[in-house]
């Protein structure tokens, strides 16, 4: 196999080599920011093409004089004259459309356009859906897409096609973002002002992306150049908010974005004001702040530098008072990098990035005189090169990436009065990643498009023992192939095919009785060798002219050597060694995504729903037989209606259903000294409660002034109330002498929460 | 295609309707709680377990308790048949208890119940007691006081420990809320220990974390085999996590009943000291 894709290379180079032809080239910029335009509709004769996510264009054009169209739903088409023998290359400048409003018509019909089945979230894609206390945020948008799932409330990961939430790839602005939430689901890491799109792969994951088995969600911030001092703050009952965005020269802007929640200080005093009890959770506290920098530089028509950095953190914890006990987690994220992009020769462009990355997550445990930590941490450095060619015909990418990673999986700290115990040396492994990375899009006749990838990956990993490095621990080499094939029945109707085989060296250690997300990162080692995965997914995408589009797309994944951790976080505290722990084995999901927007009238909005299969097998669990997916998800229907009922009032909704969580139930109980003991029945054999909730919001825009805009935005989580339980437990009363009555307590985080947030931006 | 969105939504919504499936897996068990004691002797209480949902009474209770089985403890050289004897105050108010042969340190011992054609064995060795440094109390709040100890590990030697108190008055020691100790992290170290009360079971939600000024105290300080140990952090953790949402708890105890039972025989090294809330 590894013979007959470096033939395909070759053979491709051999074409590239021979197409010598006289191409029209440049960019499509926004006339007032010189931001490019992705995706315009650039016309000539009979043929269509779309600018690149840069605003990048190049085709063929006749020798005399010629007329090209460029068209954009966000912008005043504009067409051009070419005269015989006039420049070849130049930037085209579109003038945006006066009404900002329609700017979320960007995606429409877009998916038409787009090879391989990609969801593309825009910043003004952002907002047009109720947020939790009026904040819109990146992943609760990402949430609403066919196909990708909540964890159910507590649980802000993201579930992609059946996938963990450890088996997306997160990037912002190339660095690789390991939780990409801040808890409750209330907001992503993702600073909504610092988002400029967001591209979501649930199928056929493009080559430039290292593996993973689920999906790939590749997160930007905006690039362009600002030409005059902007900004915005907005303020609610949870958190404040600000960006600037500040023009330094004519080519250079730096953009911040300043996030803080006081939620300690509003909404957990009164949700314990409610739990005094004895027997629930009690002095709940959560909160985050991040902050985000970005540097555009624009060095001359051919090199622009971006340089970002992004650094968050957040604090949950609460306590169990009848046990005297106080359990927090605390994680972080830091991440930085560099992007350099020029344009080498003629038709080409090379992009080369650096970024870092940094992630570490504790977990604290204090009973009176003892005091237990958990930490884990994990750091990157990332180099990639990805160098652009723009054919006749046909669009090839060929790269180079190496990643090195250092993992401290777990390491426990635990004091118990003046005494600490001594659990050795940590262990601390130092993995790395070299890949090769090729990928070509071409037409094939009138009818066909592909995209096929491969990428060749070299893993090495080994353990550092008492600051010395061992032999080699394990190392393999590896091929990842993608494939999408498109098929236009007409102009408003694509079938589309994708094959993605996935390889996945980092492991999410999911630690099944916790109901909030923990987060332990393992490299792939003998012992637990990388996750492999394949993905086949079918679908029909159609457009009723601007009208309506809607697509139906099937999908198979299987998976080999995911990972179980069937204990709590105490097994974690004792247990050095997680892989003695993990259990390894194999999986499929199957399942259907059914999408339909709709774009025109008064009322616009979105329907999606899933119907899918998600089972494991375990040779270690439930004796091997095979069990649902602790995120396994029947059935999930999100459905948004956005309604404008003037100029400055617009009212927004959602609802959303899945089917509850798989959790391991007790089936029996015994006692012993005693209590009462739970005997467990089969892993992941019940299901919690469905999980549904609507959300309403409205959004005033008051009088635009001279010099800002507010906003003034009221909404309301949780319409009618609904108690999602994130975990059961039983509660036993009463004496053995005479008779013990169970109570089954359940623990429901979010009730209904009005809210008021106020925005300006100038 | 829309023939087909429609018949596909409609497949939904009969799959909707299916029924959930109730958790099964009951599986009737015997439960067993044994211990021998270091220059002690044997005592084994044999109840049965019930399905999850089952209305737990005393009529019920009084049915999952034992009463006419064979119990036999041997050291490979004596065997003791054990004779059934009642305590009312305890639960259960029926066990096996033996009165000739003596748990002796470094020795093994097995054990055999026989019932309505049912056999379970298990096998345990009864390692030798250790003493405390020290024990006092330190004031807390008012008058309340907290226990704590001193002990020394022994260097390059596995070690298990459990802590229970008793105040004067209760009719059985009770586990400490952090009770199980593994010297795997602090071999031959000295060790201070603050300890909390534990609840008598958990079944109640009340208790108190510290003794009072005036209270008479015994303390009991086991030294146990690994077996013991695993099934009584297993018990701790399963009392203390099952209710906890981070932490949580799904895993069954380990025992070390074989045949169709579950629960412990454990040899114990234990000393007992007595001490008053100053």
């Amino acid at each position: 196999m590894l013979k007959l894709s470096f033939s395909l290379i070759f053979s491709l180079f051999v074409c590239f080599t021979f197409a010598q032809t006289k191409t029209f080239s440049g960019r499509a910029l926004d006339l007032s920011t010189r931001a490019p335009i992705p995706e315009v509709m650039i016309k000539y004769h009979n043929q269509v093409f779309y600018s690149d996510k840069e605003g990048g264009f190049k085709f063929e054009i006749g020798s005399g004089t010629v007329e090209i169209s460029f068209k954009h739903l966000s912008y005043k088409t504009l067409v051009i004259i070419v005269p015989k023998d006039s420049v070849l290359k130049r930037d085209i400048y579109l003038i945006p459309k006066e009404n900002l409003l329609d700017q979320v018509q960007v995606n429409r019909s877009r998916n038409a356009a787009r090879l391989n089945n990609y969801e593309l979230i825009t910043h003004s894609d952002l907002g047009k859906k109720p947020g939790l206390f009026a904040n819109p945020d990146l992943l609760n948008e990402i949430k609403t897409l066919p196909g990708v799932t909540n964890g159910g409330e507590g649980n802000s990961g993201l579930y992609i096609r059946g996938g963990s939430s450890g088996q997306n790839l997160v990037l912002f602005n190339h660095a690789t973002i390991y939780n990409p939430s801040h808890l409750l689901g209330f907001f992503s890491v993702f600073n909504t002002s610092a988002v400029n799109e967001a591209k979501v792969y649930k199928s056929g994951i493009p080559a430039e992306y290292a593996g993973r088995l689920a999906a790939v969600v590749d997160v930007g911030s905006d690039k362009s150049i600002a030409d005059t001092l902007s900004g915005s703050a907005a303020v609610s009952f949870l958190a404040a908010d600000a960006h600037l965005s500040v023009p330094l020269t004519k080519r250079w802007t730096i953009k911040t974005s300043l996030r803080k929640t006081f939620m300690n200080y509003s909404i957990w005093p009164i949700v314990n004001s409610f739990s005094k009890e004895r027997t629930s959770l009690n002095n709940l506290g959560y909160d985050f702040y991040d902050v985000n920098f970005s540097s555009s530089l624009q060095l001359d028509t051919q090199n622009n530098v971006f340089a970002t950095f992004y650094i968050g953190g957040d604090r949950f914890g609460f306590e169990l008072g009848r046990f005297g006990i106080a359990n927090a987690v605390d994680w972080r994220n830091r991440s930085g990098s560099v992007e350099w992009k020029t344009e080498p020769f003629k038709n080409s462009t090379l992009n080369t990035t650096a970024a870092y990355s940094d992630y570490r997550f504790n977990f604290r445990l204090d009973q009176d005189g003892t005091n237990a930590r958990i930490n884990s941490a994990i750091r990157d450095f990332d180099l990639q090169s990805t160098l652009g060619l723009t054919l006749k015909k046909q669009h090839i990418k060929l790269g180079i990436a190496h990643t090195s990673h250092r993992f401290v999986p777990n390491t426990p700290d635990v004091a118990t009065g003046s005494v600490k115990l001594d659990f050795g040396a940590a262990n601390v492994y130092h993995s790395s990643e070299t890949a090769l990375f090729f990928s070509d899009k071409f037409d094939l006749g009138q009818y066909f498009s592909f995209l096929l990838g491969s990428r060749f990956t070299y893993y090495h990993v080994v353990k550092q023992v008492d600051d010395k490095i061992n032999e080699p621990d394990f190392n393999t080499l590896f091929w990842e192939p993608s494939f999408n094939v498109q098929y236009k029945l007409n102009g408003a109707t694509d079938i589309k095919l994708s094959f993605s085989r996935n390889i996945q060296t980092a492991h999410l250690i999911p630690v099944a009785a916790s109901n909030f997300p923990v987060d332990f990162w393992m490299p792939s080692t003998n012992k637990l060798v990388p996750q492999k995965g394949i993905q086949l997914s079918l679908g029909l995408f159609k457009n009723w002219g601007n009208a309506f589009e809607g697509y139906v797309d099937f999908y198979y994944k299987r998976m080999n050597h995911i990972i179980e951790f069937n204990g709590g976080l105490s097994n974690l505290l004792d247990n050095l060694q997680i892989e003695e722990n993990a259990f390894s084995g194999k999986g499929y999901v199957l399942g259907a995504e059914f999408f339909l927007k709709k774009n025109i009238g008064k009322i616009t909005g979105t329907l999606g729903y899933t119907i899918s299969r998600n089972r494991r097998s375990f040779p270690d669990i439930n004796n091997g037989t095979e069990f649902p997916f602790r995120y396994d998800r029947t059935h999930e229907l999100n459905l948004s209606a956005n309604y404008p009922i003037s100029k400055k009032w617009n009212l927004s909704s959602f609802f959303t259903y899945s089917t509850g969580n798989a959790y391991t139930a007790p089936v029996g109980r015994y006692i012993v000294a005693g209590s009462i003991i739970n005997e467990y029945g089969a892993f992941n054999g019940a299901r919690m409660p469905a999980y549904h909730r609507l959300d309403v919001a409205a959004t005033y825009q008051f009088q635009k002034r001279k010099k800002y805009k507010s906003e003034l935005s009221f909404s309301v989580y949780n319409v009618y109330n609904r108690k999602n339980p994130i975990f059961d437990y039983f509660q036993f009363s009463g004496d053995l002498k005479s008779s013990v009555s169970i109570q089954k307590k359940s623990i429901a985080l979010l009730p209904v929460l009005p809210a008021v947030a106020y925005k300006i931006s100038f | 295609m829309r023939k087909y969105i429609i018949a596909i939504v409609l497949l939904a919504i009969v799959l909707s309707c299916k029924k959930e499936t109730k958790t099964e897996g009951y599986q009737p068990r015997f439960v067993v709680e044994g211990s021998i004691e270091q220059d002690g002797y044997a005592n084994i209480s044999i109840t049965h377990n019930l399905p999850f949902y089952t209305r737990l009474d005393s009529a019920q209770i009084e049915e999952i308790i034992i009463k006419y089985a064979k119990v036999t403890v041997s050291d490979g050289l004596e065997e003791e048949i054990l004779t059934g004897s009642y305590d009312r105050k305890l639960f259960p108010y029926f066990f096996y208890k033996g009165s000739s042969l003596k748990g002796k340190a470094g020795r093994n011992y097995k054990l055999k119940i026989e019932y309505a054609g049912n056999i379970l064995t298990a096998e345990t060795m009864v390692p030798a007691r250790k003493n405390l440094d020290s024990i006092w109390f330190e004031n807390r709040d008012g008058m309340d006081r907290q226990l704590c100890i001193r002990f020394t590990d022994t260097p390059n030697e596995k070690n298990y420990y459990k802590i229970y108190t008793r105040l004067e008055k209760d009719p059985a020691f009770t586990r400490t809320l952090l009770s199980n100790q593994d010297d795997q992290y602090f071999d031959g170290k000295t060790l201070d220990l603050k300890l909390n009360r534990g609840a008598y079971n958990n079944l109640t939600q009340e208790y108190d974390s510290y003794f009072v000024a005036g209270d008479v105290v015994e303390l009991k300080f086991a030294t146990l085999p690994k077996s013991g140990f695993d099934f009584w952090q297993g018990f701790q953790n399963e009392l203390l996590n099952a209710a906890n949402p981070l932490m949580g708890s799904t895993n069954a105890l380990k025992s070390n009943i074989e045949g169709n039972g579950i629960g412990i025989w454990c040899g114990y090294g234990s000393t007992i000291y007595r001490i008053t809330a100053k």
